[in-house]
């Protein structure tokens, strides 16, 4: 009867625990995955928005209220906002601006990359910031590309490659691999084991890829005309789920 | 005498007065602010112009419980077994991906303008024009608009309108104007003048 309460204890404890991992899960943000060119995303407690000149930060802790808490005014043509760690990558049409949110409701300018005027969401990992230029009106002049940063210094992004690719728009890192939307020209998968000379694996065509989020070993893709589903159980190699285009 | 040239003086001094005010005026009148664009300097061609309507109508929340068609297909997010897929201007797919073979939309979010979504817990953070709305999703069958933050996400240029603000086709089009009780709602084919392009 003893050890029979001690296991009844036990297992009511673990149950308890489990059930509160699950509840401070979802109070602690269970925030979603956005792609590349989001404009909204969610860190821990803070909401960070950034519309075409400011970065707002809301305080969303509660779940039916956003207090706004500070609003940074960042340079013009701001496109798209990345979330990695304690930094935001701003892309913007003229540059990449690294912002930490050590102290997430007051973000500070830590790094820039500036570049000649385009469109360009960013990913990016501890040491490496990807970015892609487009060189299409109406964002600017600059070429089409693959923009590669050495972001170890956080506070001088270094450019160490750069490669010219047709209508690069959004992107995802997954481990040593990195997929880029090409629109018309599809989607391109590089092998970036070595950032500075990135190996094109394979590519898929016959779609207008726009955007893509890697999630939970499928590839969800934003194509022009909807949405496409890869496994990618084997990455370099996305095989067709499902498309849902209509 | 000298009371003449008293009065001489005086009239004298009035109609400098009348110069100055009449140059003050002139100088007011070229000071006045000008339109944004000269219109006279450009040509008439056909292309698009925004029709307005008033933003109570278009700043709220519809719920289909059905698959809808996509429009115009937008920003993707995803979120446990749901993937959400806005449609620019109009709303947000909500997509059954419990099983990724077999994903599937199955409901719809109308909201005007939309571009924009995350999700934190339960809640969905979305715009509705300029509008930050704050929706319920614990019950994926009906959700709820529980906050409304007016004008949070002011995106605006006229040269290079946000996807909401934009004509759907490329051309010349009537740059859209702010104002603070309604919004571009569609856009219709029309004479205007060559400023705003979309390529």
């Amino acid at each position: 009867m003893k050890s029979f309460l001690i296991i009844a204890a036990i297992l009511l404890i673990a149950s308890c625990t489990k059930e509160s991992d699950s509840n401070s899960n979802a109070a602690s943000g269970g925030a979603g995955k956005g792609g590349s060119l989001a404009r909204f995303t969610v860190v821990n407690n803070n909401l960070y928005l950034v519309d075409d000149y400011t970065l707002k930060v809301f305080d969303v802790s509660n779940a039916s209220n956003a207090v706004l808490r500070n609003t940074v005014t960042l340079r013009f043509g701001v496109e798209t906002i990345y979330p990695y760690k304690d930094k935001l990558f701003i892309g913007s049409r003229d540059g990449m601006y690294i912002y930490s949110i050590a102290n997430p409701d007051a973000p500070v300018l830590v790094g820039e990359a500036r570049h000649t005027r385009s469109c360009d969401p960013v990913v990016a990992n501890d040491s490496i910031a990807f970015v892609t230029l487009r060189g299409n009106q109406p964002c600017g002049p600059a070429e089409d590309g693959l923009y590669i940063y050495n972001i170890k210094n956080v506070l001088t992004p270094a450019l160490i490659h750069k490669k010219p690719i047709p209508t690069p728009h959004g992107l995802a890192l997954q481990d040593s691999l990195l997929y880029v939307c090409q629109k018309n020209n599809g989607l391109g998968i590089y092998n970036i084991s070595n950032p500075a000379a990135p190996v094109l694996r394979k590519q898929i065509s016959n779609k207008v890829f726009e955007d893509v989020i890697v999630y939970d070993g499928i590839l969800i893709c934003y194509i022009s005309t909807g949405l496409a589903l890869y496994n990618i159980a084997m990455p370099a190699n996305p095989v067709l789920l499902r498309l849902i285009d209509n | 005498m000298q009371r003449k040239s008293y009065l001489a003086t005086l009239i004298c001094k009035l109609t400098a007065m009348r110069i100055i005010y009449f140059l003050l005026a002139v100088m007011l009148v070229s000071c006045w602010p000008k339109k944004p664009y000269p219109e006279q300097n450009y040509k008439k061609v056909y292309g698009w112009k925004p029709v307005y309507g008033a933003d109570t109508a278009y700043k709220k929340l519809t719920y289909m419980a059905t698959a809808m068609p996509m429009g115009n297909a937008g920003k993707i997010y995803v979120k446990g077994n749901t993937i959400y897929q806005n449609d620019i201007g109009k709303g947000i797919h909500i997509i059954d991906n419990s099983n990724p073979s077999q994903a599937r939309r199955v409901s719809f979010i109308g909201l005007p303008g939309n571009t924009e979504m995350a999700v934190r817990g339960n809640t969905m953070y979305a715009n509705n024009y300029n509008d930050l709305v704050l929706i319920d999703i614990s019950n994926a069958s009906a959700p709820v608009e529980i906050k409304r933050l007016a004008n949070m996400f002011a995106s605006y240029n006229a040269q290079k309108p946000y996807l909401w603000q934009a004509p759907p086709d490329s051309g010349y089009y009537e740059c859209p104007r702010l104002y603070n009780d309604s919004v571009v709602v569609r856009w219709v084919r029309d004479s205007v003048y060559q400023i705003c392009y979309k390529n």
